[in-house]
């Protein structure tokens, strides 16, 4: 059973989600934040799952991405999804911060395909 | 614990001669090797180390290799906070990829 704080995170992570396919669909030749709207899903997933971990001390509200990397890698049933996730945010970070980064379909579809296996990994642990 | 086996045993935080090696030495030796990159900058913000290893295009497959050899780093300097990124030049001169002013510290 989540803690109250777990579930608002995966709330997010869901409202996020479904924000990232919206912004698709109204601008098909602009989708580059979607990817950026699709890693600060992962992100909260993440949260959600670290938050009611037993051995990991996160406070989400002022965690910052070092300590959130520092608790993932106390997850070793996690598997892949730290490579994922650090995937996503390195591929968010360019969008956000190189003005010269050309976004382009291989990038899109590595950062849905990356949201996809964060999720497949990691939603399911967060019922157990 | 240290044991009689390992007491002289020369680990990737020392030189031969015990001097401590530096981030930028760490950085180059760990990261330099990874296949596809291209080029080491870093910058220092808040106590933090962030490093940009910058190649050419996206390459999901650098991850695994790329964050072994990043652990290796950060078990080379234990008392350093380091954030690790990934950024790619596109055909651009690499220091165009990573934030204005960042150190070159390796480039191929």
């Amino acid at each position: 059973m989540m803690s109250d704080e777990a579930t608002e995170c995966f709330a997010k992570c869901q409202a996020n989600a479904e924000f990232a396919r919206r912004l698709e669909k109204q601008f098909p030749d602009d989708m580059a934040w979607s990817c950026v709207v699709r890693f600060y899903a992962a992100l909260q997933l993440i949260n959600a799952y670290l938050i009611d971990k037993k051995n990991v001390l996160l406070h989400t509200a002022d965690t910052a991405h070092v300590e959130r990397k520092k608790a993932m890698e106390r997850c070793p049933e996690l598997r892949d999804a730290p490579k994922k996730y650090r995937e996503l945010k390195d591929l968010s970070e360019r969008i956000r911060y190189d003005a010269g980064f050309r976004y382009t379909p291989d990038h899109h579809k590595r950062g849905i395909a990356c949201l996809a296996k964060i999720v497949a990994i990691v939603e399911p642990k967060l019922t157990q | 614990m240290a044991s009689a086996k390992t007491k002289n045993r020369k680990t990737s935080r020392s030189r031969s001669n015990g001097r401590p090696v530096s981030i930028q030495e760490s950085l180059v030796r760990h990261l330099s090797a990874v296949p596809g990159i291209e080029a080491i900058f870093i910058t220092t913000e808040e106590n933090v180390i962030h490093v940009f290893s910058v190649t050419k295009d996206h390459r999901a497959g650098v991850y695994g290799k790329l964050m072994e050899q990043e652990a290796r780093v950060e078990r080379d300097h234990p008392g350093k906070s380091f954030d690790f990124h990934t950024r790619e030049h596109q055909g651009r001169p690499p220091s165009r990829a990573v934030p204005h002013g960042a150190e070159l510290v390796f480039s191929k």
